[in-house]
């Protein structure tokens, strides 16, 4: 069934395109699909709508009709929304923005703390679907 | 020389939570994460006192970063 629609994550109302991309690919390694966003591309559509957004996300480097759209922030960070349809991308509509906003919390802390002298000692999944990270320090 | 320990768990919505494992004592849990809660973009909800601080509690405190 083809919806389209608008997502948004309060993770996701500050992102660094950088950090952003670095969550796709832990992403990526996760649903075993290469998920990218190509700025190049920024008209999507498919049979039932169409939009501009800032970048056009992709799936096995295939454009699908599923974008983001990056509003700037006062601090330099850009809000990110989630906006197409999800219908034949092979994309989970219900988990998608979740696990995005996961992924990007999980790269974005694993960089901060070890900038503050920590080291990564472990990095799991437990049985909740949580990230945990175990982090060490010699004081 | 006295090793720290964290356990940072992120949520599946991407929340995070910090907590003192190990390494801290009394009310030094707070004072010494203080930069991770900040890094974590951090509201403290909890004292953030460690187990130590508490007649050798065993149970590691928890501090919700929203």
């Amino acid at each position: 069934m083809s919806h389209w629609k608008k997502f948004e994550s309060n993770v996701l109302k500050s992102v660094k395109r950088d950090t952003l991309g670095k969550a796709l690919a832990d992403m990526s390694t996760q649903l075993r699909s290469v998920i990218g966003l190509d700025y190049s591309t920024t008209r999507i559509s498919n049979t039932w709508g169409k939009e501009t957004v800032t970048a056009a996300f992709t799936v096995n480097g295939k454009v699908i009709a599923l974008g983001a759209n990056l509003s700037p922030n006062a601090d330099g960070t850009e809000a990110l929304q989630v906006s197409g349809d999800f219908y034949g991308t092979g994309l989970n509509e219900n988990g998608f923005v979740d696990k995005l906003a996961q992924s990007y919390k999980k790269v974005d802390i694993i960089e901060q703390v070890e900038e503050q002298g920590w080291t990564i000692d472990e990095i799991n999944f437990d049985a909740k679907g949580e990230v945990v990270i175990d982090a060490y320090r010699t004081a | 020389m006295k090793t720290q320990r964290v356990r940072i768990t992120i949520d599946t919505k991407g929340n995070p939570t910090l907590a003192c494992l190990e390494g801290f004592e009394g009310e030094n849990c707070l004072s010494q994460t203080k930069e991770l809660e900040m890094v974590l973009g951090g509201t403290e909800v909890d004292g953030g006192k460690t187990p130590e601080y508490y007649d050798g509690g065993n149970n590691p405190i928890s501090i919700n970063i929203q």
